[in-house]
């Protein structure tokens, strides 16, 4: 079981989990975890010898119940690959997943916030290299999405709306668009080659997109990643996060509006082909990330690569 | 939390649905079990064991550990949103 403390200096949790420190690290091929079973192979999370798309709690969870959820989202029984590689009708099956879980694990009343992401690359921590997404259920509203929604405050109404506008009006960061997401690489991006797949309507979360609106968004990402991995001819290395509407009190504002805009932001810790860009002074100490990228032009290498992609 | 299912209307139950070609190995599943879950939260269709979800079709299981295991496959039906 885990233990939050509250770090009174930055007003933020921090979540002991010291199981983890013993979960399975970077296993050989043959001895992959999320493979499905196989006559020989000692025994995966998945005792079936085939499947499509599976979820199941986090054997070394950073939450659990009563207190939160951590959950694993493998993508394909197959070992190699990624969410680029997935058939589009996969990839659309995945968002239809995901909105499953976020709806059942936000009814649960000990979570204030479903946060979907994925971590792909040994460069972000990956631990088994099967495709593969995370969900954890917190039991109280994370540092980011609060900050997501104090913006709309500060905005004065939907900040990713009105980002995602600004964005749309200007032209230059824009990547692609198609009739349900918008990305591009945000006039403000901290990582140099970050991205945010904003839905062009306001929907708060997976749960209120229409379902044409869910292949759109699940081929946007798609066709993004494998953007990323022609950028360098290799695979590229990015936490994915997907942010959505709080399901605990702070869901609604005063007048019963739901909080929140259905968005995947990017960070990928590349800033050259072999050039990691490390969290140092002044980003871990004063909270100010200095970036030797402009955005701009991360845009013109993005869009380039993403043509060669297609 | 409650952000009640709003889709719940898109979740319909089919009974229990097992995958195509999974048979138990090596490890047997127990009989499927629905996830723990808040007692006080209102019953919703995706505590019922094989059911239909948009596109996919959900089948629950218990991991021998007592962890949830779903498992979602693809099928042609689709509710609408």
């Amino acid at each position: 079981m885990s233990e939050l403390r509250f770090e009174e200096l930055r007003g933020e949790e921090v979540v002991y989990a010291i199981h983890r420190q013993e979960r399975t690290f970077l296993p050989s091929r043959d001895h992959c975890p999320l493979d499905p079973a196989t006559p020989g192979r000692p025994p995966g999370e998945i005792p079936f010898p085939s499947f499509e798309i599976a979820v199941f709690d986090n054997r070394f969870p950073a939450f659990e119940a009563p207190l939160g959820a951590a959950e694993v989202v493998v993508y394909t029984p197959s070992h190699d690959g990624s969410f680029a590689t997935l058939a589009p009708e996969r990839a659309e099956a995945l968002m239809w997943v995901l909105r499953h879980r976020y709806a059942e694990l936000g009814a649960r009343s000990d979570i204030d916030y479903v946060f979907i992401f994925e971590n792909r690359g040994v460069e972000v921590g990956v631990t088994l290299h099967h495709p593969h997404g995370q969900i954890y259920g917190y039991p109280f509203l994370p540092p980011v999405p609060a900050l997501e929604l104090a913006a709309d405050e500060r905005l004065g109404g939907c900040a990713p709306c009105l980002l995602m506008t600004g964005e749309l009006d200007d032209g230059r960061r824009v990547l692609f668009e198609n009739d349900a997401a918008v990305a591009y690489v945000p006039y403000a991006a901290r990582w140099a080659y970050e991205v945010h797949v904003t839905m062009r309507e306001h929907r708060p979360s997976l749960l209120d997109c229409e379902a044409e609106e869910l292949r759109l968004l699940a081929a946007a990402l798609q066709k993004l990643v494998r953007g990323y991995d022609a950028l360098f001819d290799r695979p590229f290395p990015y936490v994915m996060a997907m942010h959505q509407a709080p399901t605990g009190a702070s869901a609604r504002s005063a007048d019963g509006a739901l909080h929140g805009h259905l968005h995947v932001e990017f960070y990928p810790p590349l800033r050259t082909a072999e050039k990691l860009k490390y969290l140092a002074g002044s980003e871990q100490g004063a909270g100010t990330f200095i970036s030797d990228t402009l955005p701009e032009e991360s845009a013109v290498a993005l869009r380039e690569a993403i043509a060669r992609a297609a | 939390m409650l952000r009640q299912l709003a889709d719940s209307a898109g979740m319909r139950a089919v009974g229990w649905v097992y995958p195509p070609g999974m048979t138990p190995e090596p490890t047997p599943p127990t009989p499927p079990q629905p996830p723990q879950r808040d007692p006080g939260a209102e019953p919703d269709a995706g505590q019922r064991p094989g059911e239909q979800y948009g596109p996919v079709e959900i089948a629950r299981h218990v991991k021998d550990d007592g962890r949830a295991l779903l498992l979602y496959t693809h099928t042609a039906a689709r509710e609408p949103a």
